[in-house]
């Protein structure tokens, strides 16, 4: 499967659940995304989840919160905290004050209950379709009309294995009570994040062993568990191809032997080019992999030299990440 | 290798030898299992009886430790075949390797501290117990320290490497005793159950329930949940609260442990923002929690060859035009981007070592080349660990 007429691309979609194992960029991606979409007219929304604070740090900004506040021209961003959510999501959305007045203002019982239940991870999924369905007018739900007040919703998701937790807990909670209010709402949710038009997981992994390899395993549980479409995967921090075209590959050999002849700075820039091949090399082997075994769109984000990752270096990696979505 | 970085390798390598129990921490992907690894593997060859604990090794490095498929069980590890015969090994060493589970120590913990069969039984045969058991916030951290300190008890290593769980706040697991606690004890119980403590009477909890005025309590919930939830959540809780005495006093040993003077916590970081500021905090959060704090272990610092000068050109550098001045100024560029990088880490450690002080070892581990999945890979980044 590569870029399939059967799928939306990626940018149509409202809802991108970007997931990958600690470490390997999905914050730098989700933020990326967001400016791309910006940068193509479209209103975007990034979610933080699990009490992450990366989204301040990239753009620079105060640490967001529960109210969705601006990260960049045409970028809004909030952090999905269980506590406000729970709050949010039973006296509102479920109208159960009297549940949240005596269960879950108790912060030693919400804890326990977020983890039993696995109330968390689903009432955050929730929250990401609140942001979907809600419209300018304030007013949301399935049945809400009018103009949208975010276009795309992207939610920088926890870490592989409580990622994949968070994109099941609508089923889960389904499995468990199987009737009433919370078992509807939960179906409501599953259908939305099942919806492969509206909503799709982007895999982020670098081009290493033990990440390639746990994205092939999400990516399997996945696609058994049929929670949520995948649209693709990003390979950051790629060593990009060293030479410009063909041309300059093929006179390699002799340009090395010169440079080590010529030795100080000159050899120091052969090493560097050395080690950059061997690197290359075996990034390529792991992207390969991920492509045989997946059979998914990729694209390749090029390790920056930056210092800190800025606005413009994200805007460069969203430029990437566009012309493949 | 400059005499500050061979001092910084001294003392590490002061640090290893001086303690039993060293914590490793790190936020993921930093490299925090290979370098537990690897110190564990140097202490072994020096002479030690060295038990490393994992939580969730790559496949392949936990092949070559021989623990696949043997969760919370010490596995040894056949130092003499695994690096050949030319490999120096000092007498007496050993190595043993430990994939921890979570779910398996909880279910320990229930047969050890469940005061009859029945309970034990009722607990395994909750559904909500396995759920809570893999995902109870701070859950896997506990368990982790629990492992930890039953086998320090035993006595039979010199030294334990503890690879802590990865957590995105990596201090998670210093409160997780604590709050597990917490929540079991105060929070359902003290609502749900009649306060007396570390047992359960139904009776008394029906009576608590319904004969208090909670009988409009348990309706709403049992509306908004669903009646079976209920009873089959306050039968766990009461059933986990005779387990509640027990857990206490190891929580309170735990911390006894870590803060003695036979542990050392060392932090291993990526020199990039994000993982050296979570390094920052938590050298911060440990001070104010009274924890040893001994060093940093900055892994997978991108080298560069020759002094990285990163402006000017080829020419510059006296390199003559020819025939392949478009390669020439490829092989430049690569020259600078590595170079740049280089700086980058430079920066980077170098706002680490301005907040944390002098004192500390701030050891530095090259980004090596491939995948570091077998014994031989490890004693690798044992040059540069001291």
């Amino acid at each position: 499967m590569t870029a399939s007429h059967d799928h939306p691309h990626l940018l149509e979609r409202r809802v991108l659940f970007v997931l990958g194992k600690g470490g390997v960029g999905k914050s730098v991606v989700s933020a990326s995304l967001g400016l791309l979409a910006a940068s193509r007219g479209k209103k975007a929304i990034i979610a933080e989840t699990a009490g992450a604070e990366t989204m301040s740090a990239l753009f620079d900004r105060e640490p967001l919160g529960y109210t969705p506040g601006r990260l960049a021209d045409g970028v809004q961003g909030l952090s999905i905290a269980p506590g406000p959510a729970v709050e949010e999501y039973l006296v509102r959305t479920l109208k159960f004050r009297l549940v949240y007045e005596m269960v879950f203002r108790n912060r030693f019982v919400e804890p326990f209950m977020n983890a039993v239940m696995g109330l968390s991870d689903l009432i955050t999924v929730g929250k990401v379709m609140d942001l979907e369905w809600e419209r300018v007018d304030g007013s949301f739900g399935p049945d809400a009309e009018g103009p949208r007040k975010y276009d795309l919703v992207i939610v920088d998701s926890p870490a592989t294995g409580h990622g994949l937790s968070l994109l099941h807990s609508p089923q889960a909670m389904m499995d468990v009570t199987r009737v009433g209010p919370l078992f509807n709402n939960a179906r409501m949710i599953r259908d939305l994040v099942a919806d492969d038009g509206k909503a799709a997981v982007v895999l982020v992994t670098l081009a290493e062993d033990m990440p390639v390899s746990e994205t092939i395993q999400a990516a399997t549980e996945l696609r058994e568990r049929g929670d949520v479409a995948l649209a693709g995967i990003v390979v950051n921090g790629v060593t990009p191809a060293v030479f410009r075209d063909a041309d300059s590959a093929a006179a390699w050999e002799q340009v090395r032997a010169q440079g080590l002849a010529l030795g100080g700075d000159c050899a120091a820039a052969v090493r560097d080019t050395e080690r950059s091949l061997r690197d290359r090399a075996r990034a390529e082997k792991h992207i390969a992999r991920l492509r045989t075994e997946l059979g998914l769109p990729l694209v390749e984000l090029p390790l920056l030299g930056k210092r800190d990752l800025d606005a413009e270096s994200l805007a460069e990696l969203g430029q990437i990440l566009g012309a493949w979505a | 290798m400059t005499a500050a970085m061979d001092a910084y390798r001294a003392q590490l390598a002061e640090i290893i030898d001086t303690h039993s129990v060293l914590v490793v921490c790190g936020t993921g992907g930093v490299g925090k299992t290979t370098v537990s690894a690897s110190i564990a593997l140097g202490a072994a060859m020096a002479g030690r009886r060295v038990l490393v604990m994992t939580i969730d090794p790559a496949k392949r490095l936990a092949d070559s430790l021989g623990v696949v498929g043997k969760l919370n069980e010490a596995t040894p590890i056949d130092l003499r075949a695994a690096l050949g015969p030319d490999a120096p090994l000092a007498d007496g060493g050993s190595l043993h390797a430990m994939m921890l589970d979570a779910k398996g120590t909880w279910d320990d913990t229930v047969r050890k501290f469940a005061k009859t069969d029945e309970t034990r039984e009722r607990i395994f045969a909750n559904s909500y117990y396995q759920r809570a058991s893999e995902s109870l916030s701070g859950s896997q951290e506990y368990m982790a320290m629990e492992r930890l300190l039953e086998v320090h008890a035993l006595g039979e290593y010199d030294l334990v490497v503890l690879d802590t769980p990865p957590t995105r706040n990596a201090l998670d697991f210093l409160d997780a005793p604590d709050r597990l606690m917490a929540v079991l004890e105060e929070g359902i119980l003290g609502w749900l159950l009649p306060r007396k403590r570390g047992r359960f009477s139904p009776v008394a909890a029906g009576a608590r329930l319904f004969g208090r005025g909670r009988e409009a309590m348990f309706n709403v919930l049992e509306r908004f949940m669903g009646g079976d939830v209920i009873r089959g959540l306050a039968d766990f809780i009461g059933a986990m609260s005779e387990l509640l005495d027990g857990m206490r006093s190891r929580a309170g040993e735990v911390m006894s442990l870590l803060r003695s003077d036979e542990t050392a916590f060392l932090m291993v970081a990526a020199p990039n923002r994000i993982a050296l500021s979570e390094g920052l905090y938590f050298h911060d959060r440990l001070a104010e929690a009274d924890i040893p704090f001994r060093g940093f272990i900055i892994n997978r610092v991108r080298p560069a060859a020759g002094e990285g000068s990163t402006a000017g050109t080829p020419w510059e550098a006296d390199w003559p035009h020819g025939a392949h001045d478009a390669t020439v100024e490829d092989v430049w560029a690569e020259h600078r981007r590595r170079s740049r990088w280089a700086q980058v880490d430079r920066h980077h450690i170098g706002a680490l070592k301005a907040h944390c002080g002098d004192g500390l070892p701030y050891v530095e581990v090259p980004e090596l080349e491939g995948e570091i999945h077998d014994l031989d890979a490890l004693r690798l980044l044992l040059d540069w660990l001291g």
